[in-house]
Parts: C-alpha cells; structure tokens; sequence
C-alpha cells in the first residue's frame, strides 16, 4: 500500500502539473503564433497522456487496493469520508473525458474550446488532488463522527463535517504547491538539460521558462503554507510535531537541526540546536511550551528517527528549491538571465529529482508521524489490515508491479526526450494557428 | 434516496460492462484477428477507443466509491474473499492500459510495439474473464463456514466451474459488443464482413456459454437457478435480449450503424438487468447479512450525501460524455490521433 501510495503520489503529481505547463505553451501559442510553442505543447501533451494513464491506472487500484488490504479500516472510514471520494470520482471522471477532447481533438474543435479543454484537464487534476488529500487529512484529523466506546462503534456519521475535517485546507494546500514545485523543477531540470547539451535552444529555452515559473512560484509559496501546516499539526496532532522535531521533553523546545533521535536516552545526539525557535515559531515565544514525546506512552509514538530525518530532508531541499527560484527572479533583472548561465542550468539538471524526493519526504513525515494510528486517535493501523493469510504476497505483487511501471514510464520518457530533436526541431514545414 | 443510490450502482456496473466492456472487446478482436490484417486492425483500435477509453473505465471506479460509501460491510465482504480474482483484474487493468498508451505514444516504434501489443491483447482477454469470475462468485454466492481454512475462504468463492463460465460469458458479451460497436467506424464492406463473422462467432461463443452457466446451475442446484427461473421479470428481460439480436442484424444490414449499436446494448443490459431483478434485493447470493442491499446501506446521512454526490457528478458528467461522443463519434472529419 505504502508503495503503490508512493509511486501513485509522483504519477499523480505529474499528472496534475503538466497539463498547466501545457497549456499555457498551448496559449502562448495561439497568440504568439510561434511554432516552436506549438511543437511545445505537442510534445508536453504526450507526457501528459502518458502519465495520466499511468496515473488513472494507479489511481483505479489504490481505490480497490484500500478495500483489499485495510477491509477493517475501510468498513468504518466508507461511510465517513467516502464523500471526498465521491467528488473525486466525479472529478477525474471529467479529467478523463477533458483529457480525450483534449488529446484527439485536434481540428475538431473550435481552437479556443479546444484549449479550454486542456484547462478543464488542469483545473479537475487538482480538483482531484485536493479531494484525496482531503481524505487523508480526515484519517489525520478524524470529524464528523462520534466514536462509541463501549460497542466500538462509529455513529452519528457526518461525511461534510468529515470532508471539511481540521487538517483538509492546510494538506490540500501544501500538497498542490508541492506538485507545483516537483514537477515544476523537473520538467525546468529536462529542459536545462537538453540546453547544456546544446540542443535547439529557441525550444527549450521558452520549456524551461513556463516550468521554471510556476516552480519558482509555488516554491517560495511553499515554506508559508509549510510553517501554517506545522502550527496546525502543532494544534491537532502534537505528537507528530514532536517527533518532527524530535522534540522529547515537554517544555520551551529547541530548533534543532540535523542530529539523530535517540529514543534509548530520548535525546538528539551531534544536533544544531537553535534556541527556543521552535517554541518562537509556533507561539512567537521562546520560553512557550511546546508538547514533546513524553506526553504519550512509547507504544504510541512513531517511529522518530524516521519522521525526523524525513522532515530534515523535506526541509533541506525545499530550501534549496526556494533559493533556485529566488536565483530565477534575481537573475533575471540582471543583464544574463538565469537561464542563460551555464552553472543555473547545471543547479537545475542538480534540482529536477529534488522536488519529488521532498514530495515522498513530506509524505514519509505524515504518514509515519501518524503512526501507530491509520485513524489518528480511534483505529490502530494493525487493526485494520485483512485478516487473509499470505497477504504479503499481495503486497510484494503490487510493489513489483509497480516497479516495473515507474521503468517503464522512465524509459518511455528517455525515449520520448531522445527523440525530441527529431519531432520537435523546426521542421521545413510551417505551422499556423488553425 | 437508497433506491437511487442503489439504481445508480447498478447503472454504472451495466454502463462499465457496456463501454469498458466493448473496449476490452476491441482487444480481443484484435487477438482472433489473423496476423496478417493485425496492424490494420489495431490502428483501427486505436482510432475508435483512443479518445473514449479513459472514460469508458472510469465507471468502475463510480462503482467501487459507491460500494465502499454507501455499503461498506458489502464491501469488505467482498474486498476480503475475492481478494485474489480482484487482484488480478487490477494487474489486467494496469498492464492493458499502459500497454494501450504506450503503444500509441512510444515515440520510437520498434521490437518493443510487438511486446505492447501482445500485453494489450492478452491483458483485453484476462480482464473481463476475472471481472466475469468476479461477477460470477456474487452470482453463485458467498457463502463462508465458521472457521474457514485457506481455501473455503478465499479461494472456493470464486474457484469454481459456474464463475469460471460467468467468466467466458463476460468475454464473449466484451467481443461480441466490440465487434458490433466497431462496424460502424469501419469504411470497407469486406472489413466490415469480417467484423460481422466475428460478431455471429462471439453471439455463438455468448449463447453457449451462457448455457453452460445455466446448465452448472442447475446441476449443482445453485441458488441463482431457483431466483432466475422463479421470476418472471428476469426471463422476460431474457425473451427481450434474444429478440433485440434478429433486429440488430437487420439494422446492421441497412448499415443502420447506431440503431445496431443500441440494439446491441439493450441486449446486454437486459441480460444484466435480468440478473439484477433475480438477485435483487441482494447483491450477492450466500445468505451473508452484508449481501443484502437494503440491510447492509450505510447510515441514512451518508446515503444522502452520497445520492447527492452522485446527482451532482452525473449532472457534471452526463453532458460531458454527450459532448465527448459528439466530438468524436458525430462529426464526420478525420480525427487527428497525435
């Protein structure tokens, strides 16, 4: 499950993105009249059919896969935050029927129909991601719902209340500029790519722009939404923040930096401590209290060094990405652009996988933090696995699977870049809006 | 608003069966299809489902959201003892529709469009067939023992002769929609012959195997014989398929190509309907308190939701798919598949 999630997580990240990049190469196209944004547009446009099949496809089974490996947890969790899902069924729904005008309907359609189609792709993509991310918000902060102790029960039942749980609006939101900045950065780090190499420069120069921008944008968007996101966790769920942290003992907590937890003397060793900043951060006071491990039995923390180190990696490259993007819009003002340096173009190609190892890092950090609970506070995870012997089995056939997928797609992307040159170079041809 | 949500379950199920089906279809008809015309065939294919198929299967995913919202313990019930056959459908449907994208998006087609081709032929052929044992465990019931060893509880359900021949019926529905569905897209009459043959085949392949399900019914006297038999709805919905088949023909004989195409449909949905109508209001057979519907719907609040959902997202939906089918199955240019 947790791998199909990851693998899903960067299928779906993509497949949200492209589209956007898509079609504003499709707009600068229809109003520039320049066929090197055409050629663009054709040649994002088949990334986007390809991950959004591979997307769909993994998407299709993370729905059945749920029921097949969590029956237990799905039989309670259905009926409440079922409706996340069923907005999102309708969703993708649209994204496919949207993504089918859009690919073939070249000619057939009015030409500016034809592009809204495309931003009907790109607007239900998110649609979709915010309302899944919704969902997992609900098993982070679990509402609309009363939990009855004695029979064990979930009663009650509120699935709007569910859907609008505590941590919806801040996930949702760190999630989207996450897939902004992964996928942002990796389609700019292509492109720079295939501009050191020095291939045609006109066509990957304007590439490398469109993503750059909306990286840029979203990564330094990013570390706001990412400091709301910790006050809140600080709020809901102070044990996850803790183990972020690594934050042991309750009390004015240190910023700290690196270090590895030790749960055995529950203290970081060889850490950079800032002091008092994370209390600062969150209550804008170094002496405040800020709730620690120990606040909970050790059977129900997870597993800190994990979340911790995870949490620093996430960081660490969102930093990196966040001075990328300011680079971007400094350089720009100056006399060379960013994009005409050799050593930006070389930090980029450094940068393209960075967004998506942040992406799985983030995910890592909120759903190990949320162990040992799969419903935080009301149902522990081992609770909710099937109950079918062999059941590792299943796992192992879904991990394989999808590892073969991801090389699949990677080598049908390497193919589809190589051939770049060939499809894409200004062709004797010329190509007119039709 | 149970009764919608329960309506629409069964609409999407009939509607994947319909659309999904007829695109699994199109790949089984390239697998009968002699090697020597293959390619022409498969870019015919690619031609007719390429725009819709993404579509076509997202109403799978409509039925398992509904399952799982509006009826978890049904859900659960069938998510833990058929696990494996739902396993296996998902790897057919993964390995089917990248093989079909990557195909078509390869930008360097050599040895591997060979190895894209076999995995989408073979995968359009397996899938229906679990989807089919699938149904046909439901259909036949599940029914677990106290204690259940390995197999009584995830391998008896769906391991048997009646699922396996739901099972061949499935394909044989998927074939035979494909090749009717397909003749209208199709230019020359000699092609269009051939899809005819393949069309009478398949009719033939979905008569015998329905009869074989029937027949292992009514040899290991299952409780589906007895809801079937016993209900006059069902076989008049039956009496009503097989009546739409002669129609049919002579539609397609006046290259009458929608009207074929609608006959067609309204023979498989009546054959579902009338399996419906005998199940109903379970919706598998076993005796499980979480088969039942009625019983086993979440919390009336959810429904609610839930039936809201549905009338909000069918309402997005509906003319969506209108405007899809318009776009690419009325007008009369050629498409430009890139």
């Amino acid at each position: 499950m947790a791998m199909s999630l990851a693998f899903h997580i960067i299928f779906a990240c993509i497949g949200m993105v492209m589209p956007w990049l898509m079609t504003v190469a499709h707009f600068r196209w229809l109003r520039t009249g320049d066929a090197s944004y055409y050629r663009l547009t054709k040649a994002w446009s088949k990334g986007v059919a390809i991950f959004f099949v591979t997307g769909a496809v993994s998407g299709t089974v993370l729905s059945f896969e749920m029921g097949l490996l969590w029956p237990g947890f799905m039989e309670h969790a259905g009926p409440i935050f079922g409706m996340p899902f069923s907005l999102e069924g309708t969703a993708f729904f649209v994204e496919a029927i949207a993504l089918g005008l859009y690919l073939y309907g070249w000619k057939r359609m009015q030409r500016w129909v034809h592009w809204g189609t495309g931003v009907v792709v790109g607007i239900s993509g998110v649609a979709s991601g915010v309302l899944v991310v919704a969902a997992n918000g609900w098993m982070n902060s679990p509402s609309g719902f009363v939990f009855d102790e004695v029979t064990g029960t979930y009663g009650q039942v509120d699935p709007v209340a569910a859907l609008f749980n505590d941590a919806w609006l801040h996930q949702s939101l760190h999630m989207t500029l996450a897939a902004f900045v992964a996928t942002g950065f990796a389609v700019a780090g292509i492109h720079a790519w295939l501009l050191l190499k020095g291939r045609n420069r006109a066509f990957h120069l304007k590439a490398a722009r469109i993503a750059l921008v909306f990286a840029a944008v979203a990564a330094l968007l990013q570390p706001l939404s990412g400091h709301q996101a910790a006050d809140r966790v600080a709020e809901l769920q102070p044990t996850k923040l803790a183990a972020m942290e690594a934050h042991y003992e309750t009390g004015p907590a240190d910023m700290i930096i690196g270090g590895i937890p030790n749960d055995a003397t529950e203290s970081v060793d060889y850490a950079i401590r800032l002091p008092g900043m994370l209390s600062w951060l969150i209550h804008f006071d170094t002496e405040a209290e800020v709730a620690g491990l120990d606040q909970v039995a050790p059977a129900d923390r997870p597993n800190v060094p994990v979340v911790h180190f995870a949490y620093q990696i996430m960081i660490g490259l969102g930093m990196f990405l966040a001075a990328l993007s300011v680079g971007f819009f400094v350089l720009n003002r100056s006399k060379t652009p960013a994009l005409a340096r050799r050593w930006y173009l070389k930090a980029l190609v450094l940068a393209a996988p960075m967004g998506f190892l942040a992406v799985e890092a983030g995910w890592t950090v909120t759903e190990v933090g949320r162990q040992p609970w799969i419903i935080y506070g009301y149902m522990r995870t081992a609770d909710a696995v099937t109950a079918m012997p062999g059941i590792q089995y299943s796992f192992y056939a879904f991990t394989a699977l999808y590892l073969v997928l991801s090389l699949l797609v990677t080598l049908l992307m390497v193919r589809q870049i190589r051939m770049v040159p060939v499809l894409y170079d200004p062709a004797p041809v010329s190509l007119q809006p039709a | 608003m149970i009764y919608f949500v329960i309506f629409c379950l069964f609409a999407s199920l009939t509607l994947y069966v319909l659309f999904a089906g007829a695109d699994f279809g199109a790949g089984i008809l390239e697998l009968l299809t002699p090697r020597s015309r293959r390619s022409y065939v498969a870019s015919l294919t690619t031609r007719a489902i390429g725009p819709v198929w993404e579509a076509n299967h997202v109403w799978l995913i409509l039925v398992i959201v509904i399952l799982f919202t509006g009826f978890p313990s049904l859900h659960t019930l069938l998510a833990n003892h058929l696990h494996l056959p739902i396993l296996f459908l998902l790897l057919g449907i993964i390995v089917r529709g990248t093989a079909f994208v990557f195909r078509h998006y390869d930008a360097v087609k050599d040895g591997l469009q060979r190895h894209y081709r076999n995995a989408f032929v073979y995968s359009s052929m397996l899938t229906p067939l679990c989807l089919g044992v699938i149904a046909g465990a439901g259909i036949r019931g599940i029914d677990i023992p106290e204690n259940p060893d390995f197999h009584a509880a995830y391998l008896a359900p769906w391991l048997n002769g009646f699922s396996f021949f739901v099972g061949l019926f499935t394909v044989s529905i998927c074939g035979y929609l494909a090749a009717v569905f397909i003749m209208g897209e199709e230019k020359s009459p000699a092609e269009r012959k051939r899809y005819a043959r393949q069309a009478t085949g398949l009719l033939l392949a979905m008569v015998g195997s329905g009869g074989l399900v029937f027949a292992t019914a009514y040899r290991e006297d299952l409780a589906f014989w007895g809801a079937f038999t016993g209900n006059a709805g069902s076989i008049g919905m039956v009496g009503l398929a097989t009546l739409s088949v002669p129609l049919m023909r002579h539609w397609l004989r006046q290259d009458r190509y929608l009207l074929a195409r609608l006959a067609a449909g309204g023979q498989v949905s009546l054959i579902l309907l009338a399996v419906y109508t005998a199940l109903f209001p379970h919706f598998v057979l076993g005796g499980h308190p979480a088969s039942d519907l009625l019983t086993a719907a979440a919390p009336d609040k959810t429904i609610n939701m839930l039936g809201g959902a549905l009338i909000v997202g069918l309402s997005i939906i509906g003319p969506s798919i209108a405007y899809l089918m318009w776009v690419f199955k009325g007008q009369k240019e050629s498409p430009d598949a890139s």
